[in-house]
């Protein structure tokens, strides 16, 4: 079942004339944790607060929990922690919590049960009864997350939830969302830190100036790596010239060398070679590309088509 | 049932953000040392001042009494009424010109409209709790000194409470104004400044007629008259209050009907451009 789906899903901002979203179509499948990659400006703000009816769309159409955009009641079943969120500052952090649940038509009942346990979850349980002026940036995104899941939503959306978060408070919100995962909730988290999305993600999608330019899974992403790392006891400049025509790419360092080959038999070729000369080969190591490195390719890719 | 317990949900908001805002506290204390003043005064001044005039007269004290003391009643009355209409407006405008431009601030915006609730809804929901806790300290005061009044001197002049739709309903419709200013230009300032142009400028809308004399054009005069018909007519919305309180007949109720209709379509001038508006 589909969690979402969009389709020619086009922005254009009438002031300024920025087109911030160019005909994104994404589905993202129920129980998955979908990440939504791009630079500052990308256009991923932009996507979350139409399908959230924060925005309208210039045109284009999508459906959320198999409902159209301009349902309201869906919006029940729906969490969001906003990119740059600010609650009313007379409000103490839990009257954050009760304000927004029952703009969500969560029950007093629900409310009472659910609030000390996400209170806690976020490590604001003894902060509870303390006006939210006096929060740091961390405890309010923390007061964020466990205000856009009050309502015990089906799928939540997080626009940069790690801002302004430490390691530990990162790693919380982690664990949070796998176990959400594991109860069968679809999380939507727009990212510009990669690292993070590589930790928690199993689909992830690319848009660059407002058009989608790659998604699939984190490993489609990053696997198609064709570098090898031999570590070997010294190799003589002779050998390495003759290792060239194995080889797309060779560099040399002193006891290893990295070579890009187009396929594995070529690396078998290079290995042969090596030890025909003696080469005392310790390990072959397939370089494993980081999702930021391949991030990087595909924003050049896009840039020069 | 869902819709009804959200937008409460809305209303309470707003009043509690009135109330953290302390600009309604002060009003409440304010009305408060006005009803301890009149509980305190009462006994030694006014009542004794009744007695002490019939007494002064040598009158036949059981007739005389009851109708000095209800004519200084009345006049005590329709005082405050005369003042809170256009005091407590006055200061209301002051209180409420910020809610509407405060909702509309980047980052709680965008969380409110993407709750389960209709963007009409949310209008609503701020515009009846401005007007909620407008009325609340409107019932306060007019209704505590009537019922101090009332019971010092035995003296129940029921006109006086029509004082309080009277205020209550000038208050909606100058505030339906202010939610559309709200809204179009999010800035507080604009919204006091505007809403005060019209309170000033009504008094002159009413004398139309005696400014028509000295109009240079014709222009000038289908201006005016526009102007006059398509704005709150809160000038004379006060005298109708006026007239109400001391009993005297009202000529026409037009100003009055046409003025609702006014901030109805104001009201739903708001809730049409909210409702198309990108966060
Ligand atoms: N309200 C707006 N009016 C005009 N342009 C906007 C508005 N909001 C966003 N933009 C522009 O749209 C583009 C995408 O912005 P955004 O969705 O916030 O990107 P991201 O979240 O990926 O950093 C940017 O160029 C931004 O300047
Ligand atoms: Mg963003």
């Amino acid at each position: 079942m589909l969690a979402l789906e969009t389709q020619d899903l086009t922005k254009i901002f009438r002031s300024g004339k920025v087109t911030a979203l160019d005909g994104v179509s994404l589905a993202v499948d129920t129980g998955h944790i979908f990440g939504l990659l791009g630079p500052n400006g990308a256009g991923k703000t932009t996507l979350i607060k139409i399908l959230l009816g924060i925005l309208y769309p210039t045109s284009g159409s999508a459906r959320i929990l198999e409902h159209p955009l301009n349902n309201i009641q869906v919006k029940e079943k729906i969490g969001y922690l906003p990119e740059n969120h600010r609650y009313p500052e007379f409000l103490k952090g839990g009257q954050v919590l009760d304000y927004f649940a029952r703009l969500s038509g969560v029950s007093m009942q629900d409310i009472q049960k659910r609030k000390p346990a996400l209170l806690e979850m976020v490590n604001l349980l003894e902060w509870q009864n303390t006006k939210i002026k006096k929060y740091s940036k961390g405890m309010l995104q923390r007061l964020g997350m466990a205000q856009a899941m009050m309502n015990d939503p089906d799928i939540l959306f997080l626009d940069e939830p790690t801002d302004g978060v430490d390691p530990i408070g990162r790693r919380a919100i982690r664990d949070v969302l796998r176990r959400l995962q594991s109860e069968g909730k679809t999380i939507f988290i727009n990212s510009h830190l990669l690292s993070e999305v590589e930790m928690i993600c199993d689909q992830v999608a690319i848009l660059d100036k407002g058009r989608l330019v790659s998604s699939g899974t984190v490993e489609e992403l990053t696997s198609p790596s064709k570098k090898y790392r031999f570590q070997t006891v010294g190799i003589p400049d002779d050998v390495v010239a003759k290792l060239k025509p194995f080889a797309l790419k060779i560099e040399h360092y002193n006891n290893s060398l990295e070579a890009t080959c187009a396929n594995f038999y070529s690396v078998n070729d290079i290995i042969d070679c090596l030890r025909a000369n003696n080469v005392v080969i310790k390990s072959i190591v397939p370089h494993k590309r980081t999702l930021e490195e391949s991030f990087i390719e595909i924003l050049k890719k896009d840039v020069i088509n | 049932m869902s819709v009804l317990l959200k937008t409460w949900a809305l209303v309470r908001h707003t009043v509690r953000e009135s109330l953290a805002r302390k600009t309604f506290i002060a009003f409440f204390t304010i009305s408060t040392i006005v009803l301890i003043f009149m509980i305190l005064a009462l006994n030694i001044e006014a009542v004794e001042a009744g007695m002490a005039m019939v007494q002064v007269m040598g009158q036949d004290i059981n007739k005389s009494d009851g109708f000095d003391i209800q004519k200084i009643i009345m006049d005590i009355e329709a005082v405050i009424a005369v003042v809170m209409f256009s005091g407590g407006i006055f200061l209301s405008i002051f209180a409420t010109a910020s809610l509407v431009p405060n909702m509309l601030e980047k980052g709680y915006i965008e969380l409110l409209v993407s709750k389960p609730l209709t963007r009409t809804q949310i209008i609503l929901g701020r515009y009846l709790g401005a007007v909620a806790i407008m009325g609340l300290n409107v019932i306060y005061l007019i209704g505590g000194t009537w019922l101090i009044l009332s019971i010092k001197t035995g003296v129940w002049y029921q006109p006086y409470l029509y004082s309080i739709p009277m205020i209550i309903v000038t208050f909606a419709i100058v505030h339906a104004l202010m939610v559309l200013v709200g809204v179009t230009t999010r800035s507080t300032g604009v919204t006091i400044m505007v809403a005060y142009t019209l309170l000033f400028l009504s008094p002159f809308l009413q004398q139309k007629d005696k400014i028509y004399a000295l109009l240079s054009s014709k222009v000038y005069y289908y201006l005016l008259e526009s102007l006059y018909q398509i704005l709150p007519k809160t000038f004379e919305l006060g005298e109708m209050n006026h007239a109400l309180v001391v009993g005297r007949p009202i000529d026409s109720w037009v100003p009055l009907w046409t003025s609702c209709v006014v901030g109805v379509v104001l009201l739903s001038s708001a809730t049409l451009i909210f409702s198309r508006k990108d966060f």
